[in-house]
């Protein structure tokens, strides 16, 4: 009788042949990993053909070691990759490197051209054509008028400094203007409305260009959504008093959601946004919102 | 019945140590991690009692002396900070401040002590006591498995335990959580070794007595370590009471059952008497104020703060933390190999103690060689209890792997009984074809087998070994795990270390440098290894700062953004990455655009048409 199957004897086996083909695995993964000299040979494919308007984003987007090289440019190092952000700029070069998976930008866009290099490939895009971006909310937030209502009573917010609006001095959160937050897995610039106690608080775009899409993105920041504390937010935006989007924020409810409202393209429009919460504790909600053409 | 340990294994241990001396100190480059720094002026300061004890024995045991040297870091024991700051003052080379008088600074109270042999860097000497003790472990692994199981098994475990990248990485630090680690396996193989089966003990009353005294002092070692020890005493009674309860309440003459006192393990009772006295005798805090400042040190653990942990894109600030935890992070921060291993030999061994348990004891056809009925379930509880520990939804998480590596050096036993499948896949072979019978033929394939699956480990083990502590096994990605996978990337500010050759190369005079989250200990001892131009001034305020380090930490980017906008730029000049994985980047302020003598004519624009975005321009750019 024997006393080792050939189950036994595979399984044995399997182990060290496994673990080789681990190695290469592991040899072909830093095998592929860029030094200073290839970074520096996409940086040069991206600054040969640079205009003005163009924006650096990495696939992966955490592979960013090529952004010393691209001082001066236009370069998203965010965490993740944000596409939407990055279709307001006029071209996008993509740095990809190692798997390079995420390379592909969503349906749409147009590839202008692809150089591929040792360790990285650069490629040049184009975002969807046939639509301009029109008004950035976050931009013009000088133009917006900010106010507190309580019940009858509307509080004006009149004190704006540095892009940010205060009701009376300032304050390190209680305000609504820009601020760069993390959200759903990167840093985004955003306009930050945190809620306010007992109060709602209104930012209002009184002229907003016509066009023909208003696109709106909302969220908790991550330090809100993890700190799990306050209650839900109400988030309400109305376009010429007419509610287009009524959201409620759970506690911990993470997420950057992108909503669009069909616009009629004539003439402006005035669009409001409402954020409040029974209990505002932590509720770091912000938002931004674009007017397409 | 244990096997007996030979002087040939012992000098095979001391030679698999000291190949583990030589890997650490070879490989030295890494930076100092917050608490380092901590422990690095704990040492210094508490090195300054040896003076008062060489002056002076009576003045040294007042306890004006024991206040005034050991008031700094009081909530860790100070056993090995007293070590580290022997070795410091034996081996150091610290500055001569009549010779470099800005050295003076770098020192507690301005004032560095003289060196006595001056053969080492100052960091490699705080770190050495732990260098030898970590690497003793290798030898305690080997000797363990060779008394519990075979040489074999005993080899490939501590091979396995060699080739951890982030237990390697940890290994050279002058902190406690090797240390512990070390002292952890040291004392539940003292434990084991002391507490046969009752007729054993008896036949060896003497051996029995020894093993325990050693074991109860090497157990208040242990607690003048770090804190995990306190777990031991729970490991081994849960492992006492499930296999050998009916020492202690075997069947009288009746049949009913007795309590029988006299048969608890002597173990037990000088881990009970001698444990907290060594404790006691090795840490100078306690000698004025034992209860107070016990109560102190109990209550700074049990409500310690929580750390914040990136854990599949999910930052986890505060309870429930995730009960995989532990158990995931290894399994990505192991080698490949050594987790098939491991895996391998925690399956057999449930598989043999199932099958054992049915009766059916007659299915195993290669039965593991383990030596002592209940050694297997010795050997799991110290793996499985560490993790547990840290599994436990309330537990703070550090961030990393390092709070149950005590666990992950029984698991490497695991990993050498894993390799038994092997070897007997090999004589499998021998059996079915003739010319795998011969002995040099399957001793070979054997070492081609070993080499299969530690080659590898290896690799991964050196491969980035500065920064060690972010490794992920290449199962997952390798180090792009930490992007890949949204995990922990840097953890305690010692990236700062790959940064330095840059800043010493391009930072201007004087430059100003905000090292965020490296600690000003570190730093100084930056200084003191002459890795840090001594101009170089170190600040934690980036909007006075010339240069900002930014170590990757999901919680720090809020921070970062900041950062970036305090010094004007959003591009890093210099980036540390690990494999393509950004984990520092360094920010450097853009110079001053000098102010124009005339003021420049500013003439109004046309207003442009149609309030047309910037990107229709750029498009049009795009088709040229």
């Amino acid at each position: 009788m024997k006393r080792f199957s050939r189950i036994a004897i595979i399984t044995g086996l399997a182990i060290p042949v496994a673990s080789l083909v681990y190695f290469a695995v592991a040899l072909l993964q830093a095998a592929r990993v860029p030094d200073s000299q290839d970074w520096k040979s996409a940086a040069d494919v991206v600054r040969k053909g640079w205009t003005p308007g163009d924006l650096v984003v990495f696939s992966p987007q955490w592979a960013q070691g090529a952004s010393p090289w691209l001082s001066d440019l236009n370069v998203d190092t965010g965490e993740n990759p944000d596409w939407y952000d990055a279709s307001k700029a006029g071209r996008v070069w993509v740095i990809a490197s190692m798997d390079g998976r995420h390379a592909e930008p969503p349906d749409g866009w147009k590839e202008l051209s692809t150089n591929k290099l040792a360790k990285t490939t650069v490629r040049l895009w184009r975002p969807p054509a046939g639509r301009t971006h029109v008004y950035g909310f976050r931009e013009h937030i000088g133009d917006a008028l900010i106010s507190r209502v309580r019940g009858p009573r509307r509080e004006i917010c009149s004190n704006l400094k540095d892009s940010r609006w205060y009701c009376g001095r300032e304050h390190p959160w209680l305000f609504v203007g820009q601020d760069s937050k993390d959200i759903a897995g990167r840093v985004r610039d955003v306009i930050w409305a945190h809620a306010v106690d007992k109060a709602v608080l209104e930012t209002a775009w009184p002229e907003v260009p016509a066009g023909k899409t208003l696109t709106i993105r909302y969220g908790l920041t991550q330090r809100a959504a993890e700190s799990r504390e306050g209650s839900p937010v109400v988030f309400k935006a109305f376009l010429n008093g007419k509610v287009v989007l009524d959201a409620v924020l759970q506690p911990d409810e993470w997420g950057w959601v992108t909503k669009d409202v069909e616009l009629d393209g004539k003439g402006t429009s005035e669009v409001k946004f409402h954020v409040s919460a029974p209990n505002t504790q932590s509720r770091q909600l912000c938002f931004d919102a674009d007017v397409w053409q | 019945m244990a096997n007996r340990i030979r002087r040939i294994d012992i000098i095979a241990g001391l030679i698999l140590a000291g190949c583990y001396f030589a890997m650490l100190m070879t490989t030295l480059d890494i930076g100092f991690s917050r608490d380092e720094g901590f422990y690095f002026r704990a040492a210094e300061e508490y090195s300054h009692w040896y003076d008062d004890l060489v002056e002076s024995p009576s003045k040294a045991f007042s306890k004006k002396s024991i206040d005034k040297h050991f008031a700094y870091n009081p909530e860790h024991p100070a056993l090995p900070k007293m070590m580290f700051g022997l070795s410091w003052r034996l081996f150091g080379k610290m500055h001569d401040p009549a010779k470099e008088p800005w050295s003076r600074v770098w020192y507690h109270n301005t004032k560095p002590p003289k060196p006595i042999l001056g053969i080492m860097a100052e960091s490699t000497a705080m770190r050495l006591p732990a260098l030898i003790l970590n690497s003793l472990l290798v030898m305690f692994i080997f000797l363990f498995g060779v008394e519990f199981f075979n040489r074999r098994v005993g080899f490939v475990a501590a091979a396995s335990w060699m080739f951890l990248p982030h237990t390697f990485w940890h290994s050279h630090l002058a902190c406690f959580d090797m240390p512990v680690t070390a002292m952890w396996f040291l004392v539940a193989w003292l434990f084991l070794k002391a507490t046969p089966p009752l007729a054993e003990r008896r036949a060896d009353r003497k051996r029995t007595w020894g093993l325990a005294i050693a074991t109860g002092i090497a157990w208040g070692l242990a607690m003048s370590t770090k804190h995990n020890a306190w777990f031991m005493p729970a490991v081994f009674l849960l492992w006492y009471m499930i296999s050998r309860w009916e020492e202690v309440l075997p069947r009288g003459v009746g049949g009913r059952r007795r309590f029988a006192f006299g048969n608890i393990p002597p173990a037990f009772w000088m881990m009970l008497i001698l444990g907290p006295l060594v404790f006691f005798l090795t840490w100078p805090k306690l000698w004025f104020d034992p209860i107070g400042h016990l109560g102190f040190y109990i209550g700074r653990h049990a409500k310690h703060e929580y750390y914040w942990a990136y854990y599949f894109g999910t930052l986890f600030t505060k309870p429930p933390f995730p009960v995989t935890f532990p158990f995931v992070m290894s399994l990505m921060t192991i080698p490949g190999p050594i987790v098939l291993l491991a895996t391998t030999g925690l399956g057999k061994s449930f598989r043999s103690w199932w099958l054992s348990r049915q009766g059916r004891g007659w299915k195993i056809t290669s039965p593991l060689p383990v030596a002592g009925t209940d050694t297997i379930l010795f050997v799991f509880l110290n793996f499985l209890i560490p993790f547990a520990i840290i599994a436990a939804p309330n537990t703070p998480i550090f961030g990393g792997t390092k709070h149950w590596l005590p666990g992950v050096a029984f698991l490497s036993l695991f990993a050498g009984l894993g390799f038994e499948t092997v070897a007997n896949a090999i004589d499998g072979l021998g059996e079915r074809s003739r010319c795998f019978r011969r002995r040099t033929v399957r001793a070979v394939m054997l070492l081609g087998c070993l080499a299969a699956v530690l080659t590898p480990a290896a690799w991964d083990t050196f491969h980035g070994h500065t920064n060690g502590s972010t490794y992920y096994n290449a199962a997952f990605g390798g180090f792009g795990a930490m992007g890949r996978h949204g995990m922990q990337r840097e953890f305690w500010g010692n990236t700062a270390f790959s940064a330095l050759p840059w800043l010493n190369k391009n930072a201007p005079k004087n430059a100003h440098v905000d090292f965020h989250d490296t600690a000003w200990d570190s730093v100084k001892m930056y200084w003191r290894d002459g890795l840090l131009r001594r101009d170089i001034k170190p600040l934690w305020d980036f909007k006075k700062a010339d240069y900002h380090l930014f170590h990757w930490h999901k919680e720090f980017l809020d921070l970062e953004e900041r950062g970036r906008k305090a010094i004007g730029s959003d591009i890093p000049a210099f980036i540390v990455e690990q494999d393509g994985v950004p984990l520092l980047n360094l920010y450097q302020r853009p110079p001053k655009t000098p102010t124009p003598r005339t003021l420049p004519v500013v003439r109004p624009r046309a207003p442009r048409a149609g309030g047309a975005a910037p990107g229709k321009a750029v498009d049009k750019g795009g088709e040229e």
